[in-house]
């Protein structure tokens, strides 16, 4: 183990904080691919037209009238 | 000179983006509302399916009406794309794509013009900012219960809350002489309920999206690790605190679930410590610069 003044440095190399964010840098990547692999998934099932159905008509609720 | 730069390029951004939404000049001339096959894409800002000029489907109400569905089907494509934006913008498209993110900064520059006097962030704000997240728990749990009560779901945030949609039932409302004859109460606290955000936004900044968006409130959990937000250099950082001193919104630091990654905390940083994830700079290793207290900057190799 390394030390210096403000933080320890583990055998790779790297702070803990280090670690934290490069495990950020990744993390997104992940919940990205799920995001799309949910997206496929939808569009397989039909909820885009769902989606479609509900919003090319006018949403009374949205604007007010009920 | 620098922050007027970043304001008007965001406002320039933004502007664009509340054109991107609202491209069916069709429904615009007309006001109706368009049947185009884009509007089965989800928007990442908040902007309502029943605006004459939306292409796009609102990710707020798309995600009601997938709850609120009688098949009970899980909304896989509407979670998806909550999922998608999160994960590459987090709350940058609050701060940089939402049109009513656009409308209240452009409030904000007139309540600076009429010299209203502006409510400062403070300790009750940033409490208030929770908010959001009960109203967020409204947009999920509302259609479900509305369902489970009466067997027909309700999207109670678009019914109750929204002004987004106000804003369209006002341009749809006023020029159709069927609608007049049916509004009631409920268009007129809707109306109240936009006037109360129009009059907050010029003394307050950015009131929806601090306190009620839920949106915003979802965004937010992604904004510590989305791939487009502003990073600390940790080793450039001195805990000064400015620039959580100069953001507008309730952070209690740069890129938590509050910020909307408008840039107002770069602009202020001395040290340099603070950059987009995805600038130049950080295409490379960059070289750490610290400042001592006296606000000095020394420029060290980072060496190997």
């Amino acid at each position: 183990m390394i030390r210096d003044e403000k933080h320890t440095i583990s055998n790779d190399g790297d702070t803990p904080r280090v670690k934290r964010g490069k495990a950020r840098s990744f993390a997104w990547v992940l919940v990205l691919a799920i995001g799309v692999a949910l997206i496929a998934l939808g569009i397989a099932q039909g909820d885009m037209l769902d989606t479609w159905r509900k919003a090319s008509l006018i949403c009374y609720e949205c604007i007010g009238i009920g | 000179m620098k922050k007027f730069l970043l304001r008007t390029k965001c406002h320039f951004v933004q502007l664009l983006a509340a054109l991107l939404y609202n491209l069916d000049f069709q429904g615009i001339a007309t006001l109706s509302v368009g049947k185009s096959v884009t509007k089965g894409v989800c928007v990442p800002g908040l902007h309502c399916y029943s605006c004459p000029g939306a292409i796009g489907a609102c990710p707020i109400g798309a995600l009601q009406q997938s709850l609120g569905a009688s098949s009970l089907k899980l909304p896989f494509y509407v979670v998806g794309c909550l999922l998608a934006f999160g994960a590459l913008f987090g709350r940058t498209i609050c701060g940089w794509a939402c049109p009513f993110g656009f409308i209240q900064d452009m409030l904000d520059k007139l309540g600076r013009f009429l010299r209203i006097p502006k409510m400062r962030k403070s300790a009750f704000t940033r409490k208030l900012s929770y908010l959001k997240y009960a109203v967020l728990a409204l947009v999920v749990i509302g259609p479900l219960a509305t369902l489970a009560i009466d067997g027909v779901a309700s999207p109670l945030f678009c019914t109750y809350i929204c002004p987004a949609g106000t804003i369209a039932g006002v341009a749809l409302v006023s020029t159709s002489p069927d609608l007049q004859a049916i509004v009631g109460a409920l268009f007129t606290w809707k109306t109240a309920v936009l006037a109360a955000i129009v009059i907050a936004a010029m003394a307050i900044y950015r009131p929806f999206c601090r306190f009620l968006c839920p949106l915003g409130a979802l965004y937010g959990f992604f904004n510590r690790f989305c791939a487009l937000r502003y990073v600390v250099d940790e080793n450039a950082c001195t805990n000064c605190g400015a620039c959580v001193e100069a953001c507008r919104m309730d952070v209690a630091r740069v890129s938590d679930h509050e910020c909307i990654q408008c840039g107002a905390c770069k602009e202020s940083c001395a040290c340099g410590a603070i950059r987009f994830s995805v600038s130049r700079s950080s295409l490379k290793q960059p070289p750490a610069i610290a400042c001592d207290n006296s606000g000095q900057e020394e420029v060290q190799k980072k060496g190997k």
